[in-house]
């Protein structure tokens, strides 16, 4: 399995200007301790096996993730996102192999230094009783006095993430009244409370509109701008080829990884989610659309305006993840120019 | 009768002194438990715990051991157990506690129809403050001591793991020992609770605190603030309805709180119904104003 690094040229250094302008450098206290070198990992796995009640869910995986990287995991269902994550923080076992994060071999039931992670906005009870300002102060509850009251410092550094990611005026809030968005900035901060220089986020853009989706996708981007290694797990192929410079196609192994315009092929689609699907090229951007379900003789002229071609049902390469076992290696996108359809 | 008589009679006695003692403490052992019982959604632990004392104190009679030590093993043992059984079978809580502590309430059950016994199952059913002894006062005492110091010492650990115990989890905090420690506590307090609030009811005790104060407070402190008051407030009018009305302790407290829940029910709803009704009507005049101004 190769990968592409270049995203490694475009990667940012400390203190440049965030791309969306929104996010205001983080406090000293809550940023990474050093800039980001993309050949010192942040997450390193090799070889590794795991599954539950003998069942195996991830074979053989090894995948490499440098400092300051953005990183997507797509997959479909059961194909080992979340125990992914779960190995990385020390919440699964595995079978065999190694598991470093942030140069920490993993040991399971011992979460690793460094770490924030942000669960998906469905698992919570958004019911409970709690402020904005509660919720993130929670983020270094393990490294807090053991007093049932947070230090005036604590509370100044979480002041200070609450307004930077723009909940400046929320924080008295209570959180079953904040809008998708805002949970997930909530979230964000508790994580960076911690002094997290890997943030791990369990399906981001689940259950969120589109216009939280690009809100959550800008504040991501200016994390990772200011020096945070980013691992996202999603089901949404557009976000990752729209927006994330590298992309690790999962399903119980690594089946493609690299730049997405790269990775996300109808080969490595198939191989990965064993379903058909068409894979678009407008000015440089990747569509992922499902063969099945395009709407074949209006053309995908509603997206962009530009795209000119009719698919016939007929037409449909069937997709057999067996048969394609010969190309592995990532798709390296041929000359398939703009509004080009790739099957 | 005069409300002086009323609060002061039943002080003539010297069990119902040590009673009001220890159902204080109990009550607010168990408004304060009871937040994190209702937010964990294990109400049934109360219930479940409740129960196998009944089991503890059938065997160690039996035995001829203290009833406080048979107790004690049997909820420590169930709370062990259904520890193990969530976290390292993928059991969820209420199908553990039900196997776990049901057994051991049967165990008591049959004991108690095997071997005969001098025990007043209707006291260890429903709580009797006139059995309430020094001994019974001092444990609670000791129980309450140790449950503030655990609460005060692992609060902000027992709240985050309570919010979201896999980011918790990921985050450094032990939630593993955490939530043994939750679970002893939680065993303590039943224990305790036993003499005076009886078996069958102390699930209500673990529960009814925090539904009445999850309809008003805005932050976990405040609602555990409040629970802990409701739940000895409840004790407090419960004790003088036992006294009084002659009924056992613990369907007094119990239904002391259910009414309060009640009344707090019907008044919250009766609020949110006014704000709406109230926000119709400036709708609607607003709505008639522009119509006029156009």
């Amino acid at each position: 399995m190769t990968r592409t690094q270049s995203d490694a040229a475009s990667r940012p250094s400390r203190g440049d200007t965030p791309p969306s302008g929104g996010l205001a450098p983080l406090p000293a206290s809550s940023r990474p301790a050093d800039i980001p070198s993309p050949d010192d990992p942040a997450v390193s796995l090799r070889s590794v096996a795991t599954g539950y009640g003998g069942t195996s869910v991830l074979r053989e995986l090894s995948l490499h993730v440098g400092r300051g990287e953005f990183v997507g995991i797509v997959g479909p269902s059961g194909s080992g996102k979340t125990t992914l994550l779960r190995l990385l923080t020390g919440r699964a076992e595995h079978h065999g192999g190694e598991v470093e994060v942030l140069g920490t071999r993993v040991r399971p039931g011992r979460a690793p230094d460094g770490v924030g992670y942000v669960p998906q906005l469905e698992a919570i009870d958004w019911d409970f009783p709690a402020t904005v300002e509660q919720v993130v102060l929670l983020g270094d509850t393990a490294n807090s006095a053991v007093v049932p009251w947070f230090s005036r410092a604590e509370k100044r550094r979480a002041w200070e993430l609450i307004e930077r990611l723009g909940l400046g005026g929320l924080e008295r809030r209570q959180i079953r009244a904040l809008s998708g968005g805002q949970r997930q900035r909530m979230f964000l901060a508790r994580a960076l409370l911690r002094r997290s220089e890997l943030l791990l986020l369990d399906e981001p853009t689940s259950g969120v509109d589109l216009a939280t989706r690009g809100d959550v996708l800008r504040l991501l981007g200016d994390l990772h701008h200011l020096g945070l290694t980013v691992v996202l797990t999603t089901h949404d192929l557009n976000f990752v080829a729209a927006h994330l410079p590298r992309v690790v196609c999962l399903n119980g192994e690594v089946t493609a990884d690299g730049a997405p315009a790269d990775v996300l092929t109808p080969d490595a689609l198939c191989r990965t989610y064993g379903a058909p699907m068409r894979v678009l090229h407008d000015r440089g951007r990747v569509v992922v659309v499902d063969a099945e379900q395009i709407e074949l003789h209006a053309g995908p002229d509603h997206l962009t305006g530009a795209v000119q071609h009719d698919v016939e049902p007929d037409h449909v390469t069937p997709c057999d993840p067996e048969e394609r076992d010969d190309t592995h290696r990532p798709h390296r996108g041929p000359a398939t120019g703009d509004g080009e359809v790739e099957r | 009768m005069s409300l002086t008589e009323l609060l002061l009679d039943p002080f003539q006695y010297a069990f119902f002194g040590r009673a009001m003692i220890a159902g204080i403490v109990i009550g607010a052992m168990c408004g304060a438990l009871s937040v994190f019982v209702v937010l964990r959604r294990m109400s049934y632990i109360g219930h479940g715990l409740a129960h196998s004392v009944l089991g503890g104190v059938a065997v160690g009679v039996a035995l001829g051991v203290d009833l406080y030590l048979g107790a004690i093993a049997a909820t420590v043992v169930s709370a062990l157990l259904i520890d193990r059984v969530t976290r390292r079978r993928g059991l969820h809580a209420d199908a553990a506690i039900g196997i776990v502590t049901t057994a051991i309430f049967a165990i008591g059950v049959a004991t108690l129809s095997i071997v005969p016994t001098r025990i007043n199952v209707e006291a260890v059913l429903f709580g009797n403050i006139l059995g309430v002894d020094t001994t019974d006062l001092w444990v609670a005492v000791g129980v309450g001591l140790a449950f503030a110091v655990v609460l005060l010492t692992l609060y902000k650990r027992l709240v985050f793991v309570t919010f979201d115990p896999e980011v918790a989890e990921v985050h450094g905090v032990r939630t593993g020992r955490i939530e043994l420690v939750f679970s002893l506590s939680t065993a303590a307090v039943v224990v305790a609770s036993v003499r005076v609030l009886g078996v069958l009811l102390i699930a209500a005790a673990v529960v009814i605190p925090a539904a009445i104060a999850r309809l008003t407070a805005r932050t976990f402190g405040g609602t555990l603030v409040l629970a802990t008051v409701i739940g000895v407030l409840a004790s407090v009018v419960g004790l003088f309805g036992s006294f009084h009305v002659n009924v056992p302790s613990g369907p007094t407290i119990v239904l002391a709180g259910a009414s309060a829940f009640a009344i707090v029910f019907a008044v919250t709803a009766g609020m949110a119904r006014l704000r709406v009704d109230r926000a119709r009507r400036d709708e609607a005049e607003g709505n008639k104003l522009r119509s006029v101004r156009s």
